[in-house]
């Protein structure tokens, strides 16, 4: 799901100073990189919840140590973007709740609906604007 | 209390792949055998049968996601000769670049992230801060070093191949695309950041080197074959050269051997507790034949590096024994050296005229029923043969990792440190640490799984002889 959103907004019209990067999980070396934005936007699957249902969680850099590096979670590192380079950005979780997890090559009914929803969401919090918006 | 008889350590931390340690206790308590089991299986070498040649290097980089790209170099080096095809000299070059640019993000992965919480807090330091985030609050700049340089690596990775991990650049007969003027810009820039760093870096281990006397001491410090690749003139080389074998007393062994011929020299044998092969040198036999690959052998096999700060590094380091450098404690700053030669000798590469030309791929069919592709690996002298059909259909594979040719010395290696600092009537961490250290000098690959940093999740447990546990260590 999230490598799919990360080509459908590597094609939209966003604002020349949003990056997107795709990745399968998220490792130090991207500590470097948000050190330098204003704003972080993680987008991921998840398996709790209703098929299909998006949700906004404001992220905090994590007070808890995460013991693998191997695939940190994004409070763990945003604390080491804080830790090693002074900054932790702005960031946010926006997680789709998925139906199907096992192997495949399109999204499920009910995710593939939302996924418009999501996308638009995403194009909204990649403007800079004061505050995030509500998810409707 | 009845006699404890194994201690088991499992998972193995701070390293690339599943493992774990057994230490078998005699009647006094005291380590009698120890042995390092890979746990994992993987089956490449069968689930490749009946599948296109051409396929080969995409689906043997995804043996692992750290380093990828010596599967890709040694398995297209297979289909180059499966083709019988001489690559373009730019695309030889290129396959270079990618290849040291690999070298340095892995041996910068291993020294920073896995094995440098032990060298800053020392073998026996609460697990809790030996992880990435005590390493930030003990010393920023290393961590930040860390960072910066294994990125300088997945960036050029990234840059030629499309994506970091198992890019799809390197195939059979050459490189699918050339270098932009603009990568190639965008990689010299970055690089005197790099070669700092590494400088830095190899000024902090040699002044902390000195705390670890004990280690260096025990640390597969014991005599063995090296088994490196070398050039013509005896510099070190990690695409293309000749295999040479030196012993502990720093002789050539054997030398100018031709990789594509390893069985007449290499043997391979399993064991029954492990699903990592061992690899032995045939004349001597199984297991007298034992030798080591990777940084530290290498290192001892070559005469010099053939660039500037590197060989200056090169002739200190071999000032600290007379004889080879036998101890694989030394395995760290061999590791840090290497990354100094190949971005000093990447730099030379891509400063060449010939980078940038558009002619990167030979076309051919297959010409041969049988390749074999050899490459030096971060961890070592990896091997790729080959048996094709009339078709072109694969037949038969055999793999020869780095890390398997590093197995007898591992296991011998921890039988040594648990000897030495593992005593059957009382566990500490830093005693089970040491066992697991010592793997982490090697830094085998056993496969890309997980490395754990920090808190090492183990508990060990003393059973005696009726099953009883008498005496459990556990980290939450």
């Amino acid at each position: 799901m999230a490598w799919r959103v990360a080509e459908e907004l590597s094609r939209a019209p966003l604002p020349n100073d949003v990056q997107v990067v795709a990745c399968h999980q998220l490792a130090p070396e991207l500590a470097s990189q948000m050190s330098q934005t204003a704003r972080v936007l993680f987008v991921d699957a998840t398996a709790t919840g209703a098929a299909g249902e998006i949700k906004l969680e404001e992220v905090k850099p994590g007070e808890s140590v995460a013991p693998f590096s191997h695939a940190l979670t994004p409070g763990a590192l945003l604390a080491l973007s804080r830790e090693l380079y002074g900054n932790s950005p702005q960031a946010f979780m926006i997680s789709i709740s998925g139906a199907n997890f096992d192997h495949g090559e399109t999204l499920s009914p009910k995710v593939e609906a939302a996924f418009t929803r999501l996308l638009a969401l995403l194009a909204r919090l990649s403007r800079p604007e004061p505050s995030p918006v509500s998810v409707g | 209390m009845e006699r404890q008889r194994t201690i088991v350590i499992d998972p193995v931390t701070r390293i690339e792949g599943h493992a774990k340690i057994t230490l078998h206790l005699d009647e006094y308590g005291e380590v009698a055998e120890a042995r390092f089991h890979v746990t994992q299986f993987r089956g490449f070498e069968k689930l490749c049968e009946g599948r296109p040649f051409t396929e080969m290097p995409s689906l043997m980089a995804r043996i692992c996601g750290i380093c990828p790209v010596s599967h890709l170099i040694a398995s297209a080096k297979a289909c180059d000769a499966l083709m019988a095809v001489r690559i373009p000299p730019t695309a030889d070059k290129l396959r270079r670049v990618f290849n040291m640019a690999q070298i340095v993000q892995s041996h910068a992965l291993s020294l920073f992230h896995l094995s440098s919480p032990d060298l800053l807090f020392g073998m026996d330091a609460d697990p809790a801060k030996t992880n990435l985030w005590g390493i930030a609050e003990r010393n920023p700049q290393l961590a930040r070093d860390g960072i910066l340089l294994r990125q300088f690596g997945q960036q050029i990775i990234e840059r030629l191949g499309g994506k970091r991990i198992h890019p799809a650049w390197v195939v059979p007969g050459g490189v699918s695309q050339p270098l932009s003027v603009e990568d190639r810009d965008a990689i010299l820039k970055a690089v005197p950041e790099a070669l700092a760093i590494a400088e830095r870096a190899l000024s902090w281990f040699k002044e902390i080197r000195e705390n670890f006397r004990e280690e260096i001491s025990s640390f597969g410090n014991f005599p063995s074959l090296f088994l490196g690749t070398v050039s013509e003139d005896g510099r070190i080389a990690f695409y293309d050269g000749q295999l040479r074998f030196g012993d502990a007393s720093a002789n050539v062994v054997a030398d100018k051997l031709d990789g594509t011929r390893y069985f007449d020299f290499l043997g391979e044998k399993v064991e029954p507790w492990s699903y990592l092969k061992s690899a032995f040198y045939k004349p001597k036999g199984y297991p007298d034949g034992i030798y080591r690959v990777g940084p530290l052998a290498r290192l001892n096999v070559a005469d010099r590096c053939g660039t500037l700060r590197a060989d200056q590094e090169l002739a200190e380091f071999k000032e600290l024994q007379r004889t080879a450098i036998l101890s694989s404690f030394h395995y760290h700053q061999a590791r840090l050296i290497e990354i100094l030669y190949c971005i000093e000798r990447l730099e030379e590469l891509l400063q060449g005229p010939e980078i940038l030309s558009r002619h990167v791929r030979a076309e051919a069919r297959a010409n041969s029923q049988e390749g074999v592709g050899v490459a030096e690996a971060p961890r070592g002298t990896l091997f790729h043969h080959y048996k094709i059909d009339e078709n072109g259909l694969m037949q038969w594979a055999n793999l020869i990792i780095a890390t398997g040719q590093n197995n007898l010395a591992m296991n011998r290696s921890v039988l040594q440190v648990a000897k030495h600092f593992v005593h059957g009537d009382r566990l500490t961490p830093g005693m089970l640490n040491r066992v697991e250290a010592v793997i982490r000098t090697y830094d085998p690959c056993l496969s890309c799984s997980t490395h754990a940093v920090g808190q090492m999740a183990l508990r060990v447990q003393l059973v005696d002889a009726a099953g009883n546990v008498v005496d459990e260590v556990a980290r939450p």
